[in-house]
């Protein structure tokens, strides 16, 4: 093909691209979501999150944390998203306590969070009700993390005390529509609040020492509680995913 | 190679985002569809992880009308940038007409950016194909954490690293606010278009 026939293809094109996408290019001439993204209060915590994914420092972290206070006073009296910015903070100080070797499920608990925070901030027209069925998905992954973490130390102090391996972590599959279901019928927000988050900041860390001084046959059946009270809750939240699934038949 | 149809006188081409993780692919397309699905009519495909992370692809199709009388329907896909995931990678990376190469200006990713573009040459010879021969745009995408105090690469750093052989055209982006996101859409469309039309020559 000659330059001419080629050059005559690319004005075609470009010209049907400019009827398709015209009047984008300046950075200035965004969409009305993007436009409002970029206004949003939220645009720097977003900065933060993504950048702590494979380097974790104090710096950032100690960014993170101020940025959650910041916001924290921003959206006083949106207490949905003041607890998403806890949970926000408690799992960003767990991280920043653990560093590289903080359990691999933390950091994206701390996106999933960031995730749905931005979701439940951004959406003008969301109802109070899947507002709050994000965060009690959100508060429902904190509570398994904090259960993985202590049964992973737990095995972690048995090998230690009897020189034998365990298996690996065992990975605890979460169906997020049944846990949320479940959490609302048992917990409502404030309740939560009380339960869950209003006693996390320094929790984990201070569950994890408790167990490091257990002997290894408390640790042993601390470690077995824990699972079990897993599979409890599993089922539990099954169960009431059927009852609604028959409520709605 | 793109799905012609002389019949129906249609064109169907693939291009193909690629990039090290959390650099920005997905964003370039959730900016494009967000911007302007009210003119492509289409929807965005998105399959993720519980983190929001890219399990297999994102895809999003549309229409840019006629060129030389042949429909032409665009498809744009990501890739999972995660390094586990390279079986999905070359996968998508099948049939593909032209790529983007979404590079991640921040400093600590640096090798990231060369370790996948390593990557994607590799996957590409497994097609028989040429990185320095397939149409190609290089975006160097996060310029604005700059503004927030994250060190970033600067745009001499990237092209050194990634396009001192390549020399595709290239743009300083930011997909999380749209800076550059169309243009470089545009421009791996009409050079991978006009790579297309002369292969059918």
């Amino acid at each position: 093909m000659s330059n001419q026939e080629d050059d005559t293809v690319t004005i075609e094109v470009e010209e049907q691209l400019e009827n398709v996408f015209g009047e984008s290019e300046e950075p200035g001439d965004l969409s009305e979501e993007s436009t409002e993204f970029s206004d949003s209060p939220l645009r720097d915590l977003k900065a933060i999150a993504l950048s702590i994914d494979w380097e974790i420092d104090d710096e950032i972290m100690t960014r993170l944390n101020d940025e959650v206070e910041t916001l924290k006073e921003k959206y006083r009296g949106d207490n949905v998203i003041v607890l998403f910015l806890r949970l926000l903070g408690s799992v960003g100080k767990y991280i920043k306590a653990n560093k590289a070797s903080s359990h691999p499920d933390a950091i994206k608990l701390l996106n999933t969070v960031f995730i749905n925070l931005e979701k439940v901030a951004m959406s003008k027209g969301m109802s109070e009700t899947d507002r709050e069925k994000r965060l009690l998905g959100e508060v429902k992954r904190f509570k398994t993390l904090k259960e993985d973490i202590a049964i992973s130390k737990t095995v972690g102090a048995k090998e230690k005390e009897t020189g034998v391996p365990e298996e690996a972590e065992p990975m605890i599959i979460e169906e997020p529509q049944q846990a949320g279901a479940a959490m609302q019928e048992e917990l409502k927000p404030s309740e939560v609040e009380e339960e869950e988050i209003g006693r996390v900041p320094g929790e984990i860390t201070s569950e994890i020492s408790d167990i490091a001084q257990m002997q290894p046959h408390e640790a042993f059946a601390y470690a077995l509680d824990e699972i079990r009270q897993v599979i409890k809750a599993e089922f539990k939240a099954l169960r009431a995913e059927i009852k609604l699934w028959r409520e709605g038949q | 190679m793109a799905f012609v149809n002389l019949k129906k006188k249609e064109v169907q081409v693939k291009v193909v985002y690629y990039g090290p993780g959390r650099g920005g692919k997905t964003t370039n397309l959730e900016f494009l569809f967000n911007r302007f699905k009210g003119r492509i009519k289409t929807e965005m495909v998105a399959i993720k992880t519980h983190g929001d992370r890219t399990l297999f692809f994102d895809f999003l199709p549309f229409d840019i009308g006629k060129i030389k009388g042949y429909d032409i329907r665009v498809q744009l896909y990501t890739v999972p940038g995660q390094v586990k995931y390279n079986a999905t990678r070359r996968l998508v990376l099948r049939g593909a007409d032209g790529i983007v190469f979404v590079a991640d200006s921040m400093k600590v990713r640096r090798e990231k950016n060369l370790i996948s573009l390593k990557n994607l040459q590799e996957n590409l010879a497994t097609y028989n194909k040429n990185i320095f021969k397939i149409p190609m745009v290089m975006q160097y995408n996060k310029r604005d954490l700059s503004e927030h105090g994250i060190p970033l690469l600067s745009p001499e750093i990237l092209k050194n690293d990634l396009n001192t052989q390549l020399k595709v055209p290239s743009f300083e982006a930011s997909a999380l606010v749209g800076t550059n996101v169309v243009p470089t859409m545009k421009k791996i469309i009409t050079m991978t278009l006009a790579s297309l039309q002369r292969e059918l020559k």
